[in-house]
């Protein structure tokens, strides 16, 4: 687990993004989240069958390359020195050129069944019985340091594994003090989730730590339900051919992406945009900061997107629909709330 | 340790935009640690952290003993070892720790455990010293504390109320200094904290979210600055910042000097009296708030106006049992009396061992009246808030359910016992305790470890298997529906605020008109039980064999998520229903209830059959998993020559049938005590 192994070998063959029929809403969700990292993911909820998955694991081949540190357990950002990992601080602060190398960014997968110990990482065994020595053996949340990190059924998730999750989210950093380790290191992550509601609902603060969320239902319209099963059959008869069918369309997002991202930094928002945002908030009855917060930055990721330096309140209203359905205060009885263009444009 | 690089990257506490009472309660605990914690409580999303966090930054660096592992004072009290060593000691400085205790810690990483390295290495049996012993002299943060196990919960709350830290195991026997400014946080959707933990608090906080809009958009332009460039952020605020800063420090070195007129003392004890505090920790809190804003402000006295001023953040939490709406509380606080009219005011001092002691003062004649006050407040009245209970009734410590043992390999790793029972083995344990004998075992050429048997440990696991409990609540048009909706409302909130070991959930299906719907899907919030039981809608016909339907799909659901649930339905009803499902549910979803074969709750019921019957085959039904039970309470206050569904409804559920002819939540809670297991 010290290396995290790369991309090229996932041996299942991925369904490709750019084939994916209809969902426009979670698609456009992953893509916001791989164009700023800082939107703080999403969480996708749905029946079954509904190609939630599908489009999670899909999102793998549209995540750009990052620069990290070569040797680094927790793929260091060579060019960020506030957020390296206690070792590649020491190893700067030593005089020492930090090894660079580019890798793919991944979407590292916390299976449901994951323990304690593998989550957070534990006690090497090995270095403790050959040279009784206390060394870490870093776990999930190490390897999805600057990755993407999937929790398929993230409301079956075990109270405690959720809690560890909690703690890292909500500070970058994964503190381990247990089994005699006591150590820190970097674990930010894009969290996403996805869930079937009938299965349970996810407590409050866990849902509050997606940035966006969607609500995917099966297609209505008969053509698309065709099309969704004609594509599936050609995929699973010749994944390869099936894939070089969509590559054009593929590479298309794919620069679309790489364009948003570097004019996401010199996106703007005015005032008028902010006074939006807040109004929004407390129309709609928005509980903390979090969601302004979300609300703006995916606002902005949408301009850029759209090739534009500058943040408008329609940006606002389009990116509500992702961004607060999740953190409405919900009426008494009242199912989770996705239909608000309404309510938004009353505002 | 986060490497020293995160520190840059913090918000700073001065740049927090309103949020006044956070901010003071923290100040407040920054000029006297002694405190005992403050106490974070609030909504997602409030900045709760960030403040906690930005607190250490403020407080000034400290000397310390410069290789002492537990950073003492040298000045102060010494550890053992630094004790022994001759002086002068060498000294150094650093900036003031702020220690993260982690949901995930185990209890060996808190107290300390034996170091095993140089237990293999050398042979020594040496502490290594854990979270409490690096918190000493700073901050350690306790982050969703109500998450916490109430097991170290207690661990962390007895070294901040002691100082110490005692650790007794795996042959050691130390004690150390561990004298720390206590900040927790929780939001209280995930479940409350306990009475005793919360009393523990020296101040607590309701945080929420700014409501006005200029406001809120200052914390979004402000954050989102420090987001594009947090070092140019800091460095804006440095001035600002720095001179925070130096009045903290000074208003340390003033709080020994501040001195306490009776008069606030008396309206402290009375304050915590009007709120209806147990215990002293109250009005103690009260004044050392009060001592340390009066410092804070430079003043040498402690007004009572600085006592009315800090009592909401120090009785708050210890305001009767209940949690008092905090308005509410506020305007109790406030209507209190004027105190000016009391005695001209005499210095009395707060010593820093917590006990209050009146200076001595020639012809003071009132002065032992006034300590007597301080220590027998007598207006403290129970506030009835509490719903009816026998004496001792389950009530004694519910927060132990917490730490529930569990056999299995699920849950939170917690401690290691040498007890063999076959649960998954403690390696980290298992290497200490085999670590001292190394000497006498170790091979030329063989492993570093040898281990053997009588070495092994075992996990031991809190499994928060939590408790399950679903009202199944008759709302038809009779007599009593809207008693029997109003009882079981306060049932349910009682049980939650009683129950407040979080994993017990309480959920209410109600049945009533044309369809049963599920009013309260299962819960741990009593905020979100009394949000979502605000409307309790009565009325109509009996349709029972729905309400038993949604029963069985949510324990169907229920039990997916949690095997090992064991959960106990409450059916409270007349017992005469008089809806088939077929109009409750509509032809179509009959339809696709016939034909669904194989272990559904509701196939095979497409046959439009009569109510009664319905409700009978319903009840075989969801008696046929084991793992749930029930409980049926007949409500009917009819007549009694009349037949009702309510003894044949239990027998075919298995389940006590108790007739309850004038409902009261006490009496619903006394029947869910004896049979919830």
């Amino acid at each position: 687990m010290t290396k995290p192994e790369p991309q090229a070998n996932n041996a299942a063959p991925l369904y490709p993004f750019a084939a994916l029929v209809g969902q426009d809403q979670m698609k456009l969700s992953l893509i916001i989240n791989v164009v700023n990292p800082r939107v703080g993911g999403v969480l996708v909820r749905g029946e079954k069958g509904t190609a939630k998955s599908t489009a999670v694991r899909a999102l793998a081949e549209l995540l750009p390359e990052q620069p990290v540190v070569a040797d680094c357990p927790y793929a260091c950002d060579p060019d960020d020195a506030g957020a390296l990992c206690a070792e590649c601080a020491e190893r700067l602060a030593a005089g020492e050129t930090l090894p660079r190398d580019k890798r793919r960014v991944r979407v590292v997968e916390l299976p449901v069944g994951a323990t304690e110990d593998r989550l957070l990482g534990t006690l090497d065994l090995e270095s403790a019985l050959s040279q009784g020595k206390a060394r870490f053996l870093p776990g999930i949340l190490a390897a999805a340091n600057r990755q993407v990190l999937y929790v398929d059924e993230v409301n079956l998730l075990d109270d405690h594994l959720v809690d560890a999750l909690l703690d890292a989210a909500a500070m970058g950093v994964n503190s381990v003090e247990r089994e005699s380790i006591s150590l820190s290191h970097p674990a930010r992550f894009t969290l996403v989730g996805t869930m079937n509601p009938e299965e349970g609902e996810l407590r409050p603060q866990l849902t509050d730590r997606f940035g966006l969320c969607v609500q995917v239902v099966g297609l209505s319209d008969p053509a698309l339900r065709q099309e969704v099963i004609l594509r599936r059959l050609e995929f699973e008869r010749d994944p390869a051919r099936f894939a070089r069918k969509f590559a054009a369309e593929g590479q298309r997002l794919a620069k679309a992406i790489v364009r948003a991202r570097k004019l996401l930094p010199r996106v703007t928002a005015g005032p008028e945009v902010l006074e939006r945002v807040v109004k929004l908030v407390l129309g709609l009855g928005v509980d903390g900061h979090r969601g302004d917060l979300t609300l703006l930055k995916t606002a902005i990721t949408l301009a850029a997107l759209d090739g534009r330096k500058q943040a408008t309140p329609a940006d606002v209203d389009a990116a509500a629909l992702l961004a607060l359905p999740h953190r409405l205060r919900r009426r008494p009885l009242a199912e989770m709330e996705f239909d608000i263009a309404e309510r938004i444009k009353r505002i | 340790m986060p490497p020293a690089s995160h520190n840059n990257r913090l918000y700073p506490f001065v740049a927090l935009v309103g949020q006044e009472s956070l901010k003071r309660a923290l100040l407040l605990l920054g000029i006297d640690p002694g405190l005992g914690g403050v106490l974070l409580r609030g909504e997602k999303g409030t900045a709760k952290s960030t403040a906690a966090r930005g607190l250490a930054k403020l407080l000034p660096p400290q000397s310390v003993v410069a290789d002492c592992p537990l950073g003492c004072d040298p000045s102060g009290w010494l550890c053992p070892d630094c004790a022994a060593r001759p002086r002068p000691l060498p000294t150094r400085q650093r900036p003031t720790p702020f220690v993260d205790l982690p949901l995930g810690a185990t209890e060996d990483r808190l107290i300390g455990s034996l170091d095993l390295e140089a237990a293999v290495s050398r042979g020594q049996v040496r502490l290594r010293p854990g979270l409490l012993a690096r918190a000493h002299r700073g901050v350690l943060y306790v982050d969703e504390v109500n998450l916490l196990p109430a097991h170290l919960v207690h661990l962390v709350l007895d070294a901040a109320a002691s100082g110490v830290n005692r650790v007794e195991r795996e042959g050691l026997s130390q004690s150390h200094p561990a004298q720390f400014a206590l900040v927790a946080s929780m939001n209280p959707e995930e479940g409350p904290l306990g009475p005793q933990l919360l009393d523990r608090f020296g101040l607590c906080v309701e945080v929420t979210a700014e409501p006005d809009p200029a406001r809120r958009m200052e914390v979004l332009r402000r954050r989102l600055a420090f987001e594009a460039d947090p070092q140019a952020f800091c460095a804006a605020w440095a001035t600002l910042q720095e001179t925070t800063a130096q009045r903290l420090a000074a208003a340390r070195l003033a709080l020994e000097r501040v001195q306490v007129t009776p008069t606030a003392l008396a309206l402290a004890a009375e304050l915590a009296g009007r709120a209806a505090c147990q215990g002293q920790r109250g009005e103690l809190a009260c004044l050392r708030a009060a001592r340390a804003l009066a410092a804070w402000r430079g003043l040498g006295v402690v007004e009572p106006e600085l006592v009315r001023e800090v009592a909401p953040l120090a009785l708050v939490h210890r305001a009767g049992s209940a949690p008092a709406p905090a308005p509410e509380l506020h305007n109790r606080l406030k209507v209190f009396s004027d105190p000016d009219q009391e005695a001209p005011p005499e210095p009395v001092r707060v010593a820093d061992g917590q006990a209050l002691e009146v200076a001595p003062s020639a012809g003071d004649q009132a002065g032992g009246e006034r300590t007597l006050y301080i220590l027998s407040p007598g207006a403290v009245k129970p506030v009835a808030t509490r719903l009816p209970a026998k004496e001792g009734a389950s009530r004694k410590q519910p927060g132990r359910r917490a730490a529930r043992e569990s056999h299995d390999s699920r849950g939170r790793y917690l401690r290691a016992s040498a007890q063999r029972l076959g649960r998954s083995i403690a390696f980290d344990a298992t290497l200490r305790a085999a670590a001292p004998h190394q000497g006498q075992r170790r091979q030329p050429g063989g492993p570093a470890l040898v281990v053997l048997r009588p070495d092994i440990r075992e996990k031991v696991r809190a499994a928060k298997h939590g408790r399950l409990l679903i009202f199944c609540v008759d709302a038809s048009g009779s007599m009593n529906a809207a008693a029997r909706m109003r009882e079981t409302k306060a049932a349910v909130l009682g049980l939650l605020t009683e129950a407040y070991q979080k994993r017990d959930r309480v959920g209410v299906i109600s049945f009533g008109g044309l369809a049963a719907r599920e009013l309260l899907p299962p819960t741990a919030s009593v905020e979100v039980a009394r949000r979502m039981l605000t409307d309790l809608p009565t009325g109509g016909k009996t349709p029972l064999s729905a309400g038993l339907l949604l029963v069985g799909r949510a324990l169907m659901r229920e039990l997916a998520q949690d095997p090992k649930l064991t959960p106990l339905v409450v059916i409270l009803t007349d017992g005469r229903p008089n809806v088939p499902l077929r109009v409750s549910l509509g032809e179509s979803e009959m339809t696709e209830l016939a034909g669904h074969k194989g272990g559904g709750w509701g196939d095979g019921w497409g046959d439009g059959g009569y109510a009664d019957r319905e409700v009978l085959n319903l009840a075989r039904r969801l008696a046929g998993d084991p793992r749930a039970r029930f409980v049926v309470v007949d409500t009917d206050v009819g007549h009694h020559h009349e037949i009702n569904l309510c003894r044949p409804l239990a027998d075919y559920l298995r389940a006590p049938c108790v007739a309850l002819r004038t409902i009261t939540a006490g009496q619903v809670l006394d029947l869910v005590r004896q049979n919830w297991h």
